[in-house]
């Protein structure tokens, strides 16, 4: 099972952070090479492992770095906001020990937060998070 | 963004809703191009299709569904 742990001496303050890149789902990346097309560079950021977040959300961004275009709409509500609809891609997120996940990510502004992306349970649900406040550390593996 | 597709789903729902309940529509403009099992097979077959360009995936679905997240980091 690959995975990756993570010592924050501040884990408290700021959570389960990591380094994360987003690169291109893979029907793009394909047909980009097919056509002979470069493709984006990554995208490099902060994310947080977030266990309440029902989906995993980017910032609006980080999409038009990639050239990704949307495929759908969500919508969500947060503890201070009503329903509110947004966009929805399909993007790769490369985890620090080199897995990628694919999953359709919510665009919203994340980055007054200091944060590019939120870690939600529908990615969780595939793996494991161990959170050790004891040490400062976190493990996530897949 | 996607209100076009938006408003096809909505023509459509009703018909969608007897034939493929819990499964995932690609829509382009005006036109509902399939109906899927899951997602990933959705977003391959509308990519296969369109290309990088805006496309609605959908799960049918009656009641729409709205994402709750707990923490306040998000800006709306």
């Amino acid at each position: 099972m690959p995975s990756f742990t993570t010592q924050l001496p501040d884990l408290h303050q700021r959570g389960p952070i990591f380094e994360a890149r987003f690169i291109v789902p893979p029907e793009i990346e394909k047909a980009l090479t097919t056509a002979g097309k470069p493709l984006p560079a990554l995208v490099i950021g902060t994310a947080l492992i977030d266990t309440g977040a029902t989906n995993t959300v980017i910032d609006e961004d980080i999409p038009g770095k990639l050239g990704l275009n949307p495929v759908g709409v969500t919508n969500i509500r947060t503890a201070t906001t009503d329903s509110h609809p947004c966009l929805t891609y399909s993007i790769r997120i490369v985890f620090p020990a080199g897995f990628a996940i694919r999953t359709t990510a919510i665009a919203a502004k994340l980055k007054n937060q200091g944060l590019d992306a939120l870690i939600g349970r529908e990615i969780l649900r595939m793996g494991t998070l161990w959170y050790n406040g004891y040490n400062g550390t976190f493990t996530f593996g897949i | 963004m996607l209100e076009q597709e938006i408003q096809t789903y909505q023509e459509h729902k009703k018909e969608l809703l007897a034939d493929s309940a819990g499964k995932y529509v690609v829509i382009k403009g005006q036109e509902v191009a399939g109906v899927y099992d899951t997602e990933g097979d959705a977003l391959r077959e509308a990519y296969q299709r369109y290309g990088n360009v805006p496309f609605l995936v959908k799960k049918i679905q009656d009641l729409e569904e709205t994402l709750y997240f707990a923490s306040n980091l998000i800006t709306v």
